[in-house]
């Protein structure tokens, strides 16, 4: 009996000790809160947000685009891929964006490339949430640009300009999320049509972009 | 009877707090318990995502494992598998389905069945299904218990779609899921607590720690008359009076409720 209330204590000892010190040294409450909790896991849930191409100037949690975004910009319209670990829709659309412009991000690193689309310039930024080393102005985006506030991934936005209300050039952006295509063809097809038009408006508007 | 109340409110309450995130609370805990975070209401993450997203693809974050499992160690370790009984909400589910399992029970086809002595190594399957599907399969293959987890269909998918009946489609997962899912409610309407006795893989972690626990539930045999009341209660299909520290004890009490002798009660240390 002795001998089983030793045992009881120390493991509950071990256990509480451990789990305090790591809640209090590590970054695991903020990791779990930040990369499940508040994330939606489209796994989960075996659903994908349906996709609409539909444009807007208005951002997901109203805040303004980030300077990184409106000095890419300048160099034409930007794509911007996110991803996270586990993430079965993901791991599917993956290759594909990689073909589809050209680019060889590591799976679980955050990477950033000036690349081309029809012999025009696309600057690409692939986003994972669980890097680490992502800066906070590139993780800040994956709520500037969730459209539909799904907060799902995998999730891809195109920002390019259009003439706003306001007067001026405004970034003008559309998000897509899950695999938006069970056929593959259909997929690269859906995001060459989304690219013509990005780079139409892109074209159209870019000698009054005052930004 | 007031006993089982009390449980009942246990369970309740429970359920109420782990849906808090319906009022803006999102924090960064795992449940000790079975319950989706892709439920519009979940106010924690479920402890099974955080293990398979700690190994995916051989990806291995010791932190993110360690998290879950010492979160469950520590309500194991207190309680054993009273977590399942008292405060589980799909526990309090199957308390709500076990009805008709209850009154299929008393048929002598369905005795026969329960006593096959296939059925307790049925339940070694809730151990596969953790070490399986959980832990091995998304190392290696990448499919994870989370893409068809029946418990993620009903807390999860069904609220978003009831929610945003326009803005979702099915991914490639959601018909093999609602399969499963059709499969569990059969099971839990035909087998009382059947998905805690056979397939829960929270059950199987926490089933250990019922050997170590500091509550358990104790029987006196020198009081015991073997008239099996409790046998027949015990919602998990125990003997109880030959069960010592038995790893699929959920600690109900119903057990301790029926004895006419007085032979069962709690055991503390």
């Amino acid at each position: 009996m002795k001998k089983l209330f030793a045992i009881q204590v120390s493991l509950l000892l071990i256990v509480s000790v451990t789990l305090v010190g790591m809640l209090y040294y590590t970054d695991i409450y903020e990791v779990t809160q930040g990369g499940i909790v508040e994330v939606l896991c489209l796994s989960c849930i075996k659903l994908y947000p349906l996709t609409s191409t539909d444009f807007t100037f208005d951002t997901g949690n109203g805040k303004s685009h980030p300077d990184f975004i409106l000095e890419s910009l300048r160099e034409g319209p930007i794509f911007l891929h996110y991803s996270e670990d586990a993430c079965a829709a993901c791991e599917v659309m993956f290759p594909y964006i990689l073909e589809f412009l050209n680019v060889q991000p590591k799976k679980d690193k955050s990477y950033h490339k000036v690349t081309s689309f029809e012999d025009q310039p696309v600057p690409y930024y692939y986003i994972y949430l669980d890097d680490e080393a992502t800066s906070q102005e590139w993780l800040d985006t994956f709520e500037i640009y969730d459209k539909d506030h799904i907060h799902g991934l995998p999730m891809f936005s195109v920002v390019t300009i259009n003439y706003a209300h306001s007067g001026i050039i405004e970034p003008y952006y559309t998000t897509l999320y899950g695999i938006f295509e069970q056929d593959p063809e259909k997929r690269i097809d859906f995001l060459t049509e989304l690219m013509q038009e990005a780079f139409t408006l892109y074209n159209e508007n870019k000698p009054g972009f005052i930004k | 009877m007031k006993f089982q109340l009390k449980r009942l409110w246990s369970q309740i309450l429970i359920f109420f707090s782990v849906n808090l995130g319906a009022l803006g609370i999102k924090t960064g805990f795992c449940f000790p318990l079975f319950y989706c975070h892709a439920c519009p209401a979940a106010s924690s993450a479920c402890p099974l995502r955080s293990m398979e997203k700690s190994v995916y693809k051989g990806n291995f974050a010791l932190d993110q494992l360690l998290y879950p499992i010492l979160i469950l160690g520590f309500f194991g370790t207190l309680t054993g598998r009273a977590i399942c009984g008292w405060a589980c909400p799909i526990g309090l589910l199957q308390r709500a389905t076990s009805g008709p399992a209850r009154k299929l029970k008393k048929y002598p086809i369905v005795k026969k069945i329960g006593r096959h002595r296939i059925e307790p190594y049925l339940r070694f399957t809730k151990y596969f299904m953790l070490i399986g599907l959980v832990i091995v399969i998304p190392i290696f293959i990448g499919f994870m218990f989370t893409d068809v987890c029946p418990i993620g269909v009903l807390t999860g998918t069904i609220p978003i779609i009831i929610l945003d009946p326009y803005k979702f489609v099915p991914s490639s997962f959601f018909w093999p899921a609602i399969g499963i899912f059709i499969l569990f409610i059969v099971l839990i309407f035909l087998v009382e607590r059947g998905w805690c006795r056979y397939f829960c893989p929270i059950g199987a972690f926490l089933a250990p720690f019922n050997k170590v626990s500091m509550i358990h539930v104790d029987v006196d045999l020198e009081k015991c008359v073997h008239c099996n009341a409790c046998v027949l209660e015990c919602p998990m299909g125990i003997d109880v009076p030959n069960m010592h520290r038995d790893p699929e004890c959920i600690l109900c009490g119903k057990c301790i409720n029926i004895c006419p002798r007085d032979a069962i009660s709690w055991g503390k240390f």
